[in-house]
């Protein structure tokens, strides 16, 4: 899962950090993840944003074959917005 | 006054009819002419360029992924005398994928790991021509201008060096033979 700015280029942070992996991310003990995107660092997995508009894009590589045949039924991450300047 | 209406319809559409056709036909070839020029600037023609992995910093092409190594050639089929040559290794344990598009932004090729599993090494040419390629694939490029873009992802940050290394392998290149 990565981001990108209103101007469709990542976003400018001091971390460098710019997505999660499959690899990369911190799991609970049921396998699920929590990713905290804010101006200030968070705790667990953190991706800085600045203020403003910004998008979230999903990248699967080498699906399973149901993923390709039937992609509207990929369990996708769900987003919740917790606090807005 | 109908007749004033029907002119202004008829311009109204006229207009319309221009403005899609230049959205449709223009746009594309002058997006990847920018692109091109871009790229070819550093790198040159039918030859590839290894670019470091993408940051904010990253303006070249919008939406780069963080976790993809890209190299990238701008190929000239009618600089090449009889086709380019591209090639690469596999990437072991990780996705990687040559994808080659034509001066509209057409993708006419693609390829992954899943489906060569060692690599891939292909011939491209110009559409309506032929060449002595031996063994290789021949690929017709629906235009003699186009970007080679090879992929490799960096799915674990303890390979970098390896994944990074590996994706050196790939080769873009003038191939040497008379075409027919």
């Amino acid at each position: 899962v990565e981001h990108h700015g209103s101007d469709d280029f990542l976003i400018p942070n001091t971390a460098d950090r710019y997505s999660v992996s499959m690899n990369s991310v911190a799991r609970r003990a049921d396998g699920t993840f929590v990713v905290t995107l804010s101006k200030a660092q968070a705790e667990g997995n953190w991706i800085p944003v600045v203020g403003g508009r910004f998008d979230l894009t999903i990248r699967l590589y080498n699906p399973q074959a149901a993923v390709v045949t039937d992609p509207a039924h990929v369990a996708l991450p769900t987003i919740k917005k917790v606090s807005c300047e | 006054m109908i007749a004033r209406s029907w002119k202004w319809i008829a311009a109204t559409l006229l207009v319309a009819v221009v403005v899609h056709g230049a959205s449709v036909f223009l746009l594309p070839r002058l997006i990847m002419i920018r692109t091109m020029v871009g790229i070819a600037k550093p790198a040159g023609i039918n030859a590839i360029m290894h670019t470091p992995r993408s940051t904010w910093r990253s303006r070249g092409v919008v939406r780069p992924s963080p976790d993809l190594l890209y190299s990238i050639c701008v190929y000239d089929l009618s600089a090449a005398n009889g086709g380019v040559r591209v090639s690469t290794h596999d990437a072991p344990g990780t996705y990687w994928s040559v994808s080659v598009f034509d001066a509209d932004t057409n993708n006419f090729h693609v390829l992954n790991d899943r489906q060569a599993k060692t690599g891939t090494d292909f011939l491209l040419i110009a559409a309506g021509t032929s060449v002595e390629a031996g063994p290789l694939p021949v690929i017709a490029a629906p235009t003699n201008r186009g970007i080679v873009l090879f992929r490799t992802l960096v799915n674990d940050e303890t390979h970098i060096a390896e994944i990074d290394a590996a994706r050196h392998y790939a080769a873009c290149e003038p191939y040497r033979a008379a075409v027919r």
